[in-house]
């Protein structure tokens, strides 16, 4: 499975008669885009803004995040379940837009006000202390903003949501269908010398079983009380993971990190050089007994073990909390089959003020990467412009939450609102120093 | 820990909890293995009279904890029946 | 900068005085170094100067703590000492306390850096991880004095450092004893780059460093169990979030900081009250529907003694359950809602507790 990824770099983006790319310039037809999303029903009003990476500008009620890609061949699509029909991807030719991303700012009347099936909002700041920790601060962002009908269900918002999301991104990326580029990165898992080591990389995460939704998606599919499954690396780079549209935040991933994940990117990058990449293994460990995430770190391990892997790299969820026991018991059953583990995730350190830097930690964890304190304090100024919420108007990070209001400064507990901000999966350089 | 905290000043403490493992590592030296995270004193897929059994018998293993001598944190696992995955 | 003016303190043998039998030697100070602080003035070199050298016997410091640390402080005032030195005390344990404890004080009372050494099992080390002082810096030596030299060597270095008033940096790069601060910074290289360079030298059997080292668990306090059933009055705790309606006190769904107690009184069942349920870590829909599954108050009253028919019954429930969200919690405040919790739960007489987590 060989797959061509054509990068076409965007530094000037304008609202302009029609979409249109040249060169680094994106022109975006307004009309176009908007009327586009408003042909779903349950989409209101529709607004289109631009902000770039500098600006004292903060986005709010943010939810997802996407880069645009369009695929120029077959098989299958962008986005395969959602925007098309199901079909495995990964290979042909992929276009994708560089240096920009759309990120979607939502408002509509949640009807599940608790727990961690609720939807949640985001902020990202263009500049200042969270665009240090924010990945998508850096990028040019076109905001999507959208109202919803009153009276949707979760389900139907997060479909809307997502739907017209994805259709702007892709749109957006067709601008350079006819182009040629020579940026072009060819991504294949080829045979390799058969004395390089063997390695998987297990990708552990949390959705909740019974809700009709799911924090990740697989070609539309929500993974709910899926099993472990072993994925081909290109199948992410065409958008074949996806999220609950409806969530942005902190504890949760975006679609656009997905599309880049960094171990994956940089485990195929290395492969046939240091390392044989032998797949990704997604593996849900959330299940709420004991004995149940003990079975799905055998699942998990018994799949790497089948394909002959000597090594693997595990990663987790964005918040260490009940779920991290799954992550822990999954490292543990990779060591007891003989395959060495390095886990990669982000600790909870207070922010310094001592205590346990994870919430469990088994022996055999001997190899840990650490991408910073999850717990950090930063105090996010007062911005000159605010994109997806008036003036005087309150956003909350889960509805029924303490609110917080974006056109003012908040101090201190800013980086649990602030979008994609915990490295979950080392696309970051911050690591933590013991002092 | 915040069990740990209670034993520490002199008062027993029963912990049910699905995940013995995070009482364990949390100093709870009493653990009684619960159901499920979301319910962890019950199981709402079973009929409303099975739920209510289920929560009295965690009970009486919680009250059997408490007066129970223990030198080491000790797992004290009830006799029910719950709904898995 | 000028010289650093440098006090050392050494005990009772190391200054010479004598062995155990003078271990009750009281306060004493002479101008200059003294014993192995003169080859350590030597190394120090024009970065600083040893002025002063305190000493007392390892008894006296233990049974004088107070005063001693009050009268070394003073000295170092008028002395106008900028860097405070203790040691090293290899495995000597009550000199290596009185060095961490020294060092504690007057870095708090004088603002001044501080460096001691000695070996990692000295029992001085359990204070000074302890205390966490970040201008505090102890330096691992070995168990006995033919490592005294080299350790003098790595105390005339980092003083050195000190005495410049440069940034020291983490532990594992300076080579003193980590005060377990974990501070997150940026580095060279991306976390998915070390991720692989660390597998790759796992599965080659080259040396690595983990980031984050196993931590060891603390030995759990045990309490003895419940003797008197039938007279006790027991408690019921949740951590699942469960709170009064319109959550009165502010819990927070993530990284809650706060505990309250609720109360049950005259309720047979969580669902005839009103509660909301304030927890991120889980999908809370069954909870708020049943609360009884986080505080199981329907059940457990039917083993109170007036309903009782039923054995280990308990004379009454506490008409109140404490309540605290625990989910994405730094650990010191988790502990300290442990100790607020447990203080009131024993004033108020509760023999026993139900504990619920999620």
């Amino acid at each position: 499975m060989k797959l061509e990824m054509a990068t076409f770099p965007v530094k000037n983006v304008r609202f302009a008669g029609r979409t249109f790319y040249n060169q680094t310039n994106l022109d975006i037809d307004k009309n176009e885009i908007t009327t586009l999303v408003l042909k779903d029903k349950n989409i209101v009003a529709a607004d289109l803004e631009v902000v770039f990476p500098g600006e004292e500008a903060r986005l709010a009620f943010v939810r997802d995040v996407v880069e645009p890609r369009v695929k120029v061949s077959e098989p299958g699509c962008i986005f395969p379940g959602i925007l098309g029909a199901v079909e495995t991807v990964g290979h042909g030719r992929t276009h994708r837009l560089a240096g920009i991303a759309v990120v979607s700012s939502v408002q509509y009347n949640s009807s599940i006000t608790t727990g961690t099936v609720a939807d949640s909002r985001a902020l990202i700041d263009m500049w200042g202390p969270a665009a240090e920790v924010c990945p998508y601060s850096s990028l040019i962002n076109v905001v999507l903003i959208i109202k919803l009908a009153d009276g949707l269900s979760e389900l139907e918002a997060h479909a809307s949501i997502q739907q017209a999301h994805f259709r702007v991104a892709r749109r957006l990326a067709e601008s350079t269908v006819q182009l040629e580029t020579e940026d072009l990165e060819t991504f294949e898992l080829g045979d390799v010398d058969p004395s390089l080591p063997r390695v998987v990389y297990n990708i552990c995460f949390h959705v909740d079983p019974w809700s009709p939704l799911s924090r990740v998606l697989l070609y539309g599919f929500p993974v709910r009380e899926g099993l472990p499954l072993l994925i081909h690396p290109n199948e992410f780079l065409d958008g074949a993971v996806t999220v609950d549209a409806r969530q942005g935040g902190v504890s949760v991933w975006q679609t656009w990190m997905w599309m880049n994940q960094p171990m994956i990117l940089r485990l195929l990058r290395e492969h046939g050089k240091r390392l044989n990449f032998l797949g990704v293994i997604l593996q849900r460990t959330s299940f709420y007994t004991e004995i149940d995430k003990e079975a799905t770190a055998a699942f998990a391990s018994q799949v790497a073990k089948l394909l002959g892997a000597e090594g693997a790299i595990i990663t987790g969820i964005p918040f260490i909390g009940n779920t991290f026991f799954g992550v822990m018991l999954t490292l543990k059953a990779y060591e007891k089959k003989g395959i060495k583990t390095v886990l990669l995730t982000p600790e909870a350190s207070g922010g310094g003020a001592g205590g346990a830097p994870l919430v469990f930690c088994t022996p055999e964890a001997t190899a840990i990467v650490s991408t910073g304190d999850l717990q950090r304090s930063i105090d996010l100024p007062k911005p000159n412009k605010v994109i997806g919420c008036d003036r005087g108007q309150l956003m909350s990070e889960t509805p029924g939450e303490i609110p917080l209001d974006p056109w003012d400064e908040i101090k201190s507990k800013g980086y649990s609102a602030v979008e994609g901000a915990v490295d979950t999966w080392g696309g970051t350089q911050f690591t933590v120093k013991e002092y | 820990m915040i069990a740990k905290e209670i034993e520490r000043a002199g008062i027993p403490v029963a912990a049910i909890t699905p995940i013995s493992l995070l009482s364990r590592q949390t100093g709870a030296s009493r653990v009684v293995a619960g159901v499920k995270v979301p319910n962890p004193c019950g199981d709402p897929e079973l009929p409303s009279e099975s739920d209510r059994a289920l929560r009295k018998e965690l009970i009486i293993c919680a009250l059997e904890a408490l007066q129970t001598d223990v030198k080491t944190p000790t797992i004290f696992t009830p006799k029910i029946v719950y709904t898995r995955g | 900068m000028g010289r650093a003016r440098v006090m050392h303190f050494l005990n009772q043998f190391f200054a010479e005085i004598g062995g155990e039998e003078k271990a009750d030697a009281p306060l004493d100070s002479v101008k200059g170094p003294v014993g192995p602080g003169k080859r350590l003035g030597s190394l120090l070199g024009d970065s600083a100067q040893i002025v002063l050298t305190v000493f007392c016997g390892d008894n006296y410091f233990a049974s004088h703590r107070v005063e001693v640390l009050q009268e070394i402080a003073k000295i170092g005032r008028e002395e106008e000492i900028t860097v405070f030195i203790a040691g090293p005390a290899f495995l000597a344990g009550r000199y290596g306390f009185a060095c961490t404890e020294i060092a504690h004080a007057l870095n708090h009372s004088l603002n001044l850096p501080c460096l001691t050494a000695m070996h990692p099992e000295n029992a001085g080390v359990v204070g000074y991880r302890e205390y966490k002082d970040p201008r505090v810096f102890l330096l691992p030596t070995s168990e006995r004095t033919h490592g005294m030299e080299d350790a003098l060597k790595r105390m005339a270095q980092f003083v050195y450092k000190l005495s410049f008033g440069g940034v020291i940096g983490s532990a594992s790069e300076e080579g003193y004893l980590s005060r377990g601060i974990r501070l997150t910074e940026k580095t060279d290289k991306t976390g998915a780059e070390r991720a692989v360079d660390m597998l790759l030298a796992k599965l080659s059997n080259q040396p690595f460093m983990t980031e984050i080292p196993v931590t060891t668990e603390e030995v759990t306090p045990i309490a003895p169990p419940l003797r008197e059933m039938e007279g006790a009055c027991l408690a019921l705790v949740t951590t699942s979030g469960v709170v009064a309606r319109g959550n009165p006190d502010q819990f927070k769904a993530v990284s809650n900081a706060k505990w309250a107690k609720y109360s049950v009184s005259g309720l047979k069942d969580m669902r005839d009250g009103k509660w909301d349920v304030i927890h991120g870590g889980y999908d809370t829909v069954y909870m708020s529907s049943n609360p009884n599954y986080g505080v199981p108050l329907d059940m457990i009253r039917q083993f109170e003694a007036k309903e009782a028919q039923e054995e280990g019954r308990f004379a009454r429930l506490y008409p109140y359950f404490y309540s605290a969200t625990g989910v994405g919690g730094v650990s010191s405040v988790i502990k300290r809602i442990g100790v607020e919790m447990a203080q009131d739960i024993k004033s108020e007489g509760i023999a026993g507790v139900l504990l619920v987590s999620t």
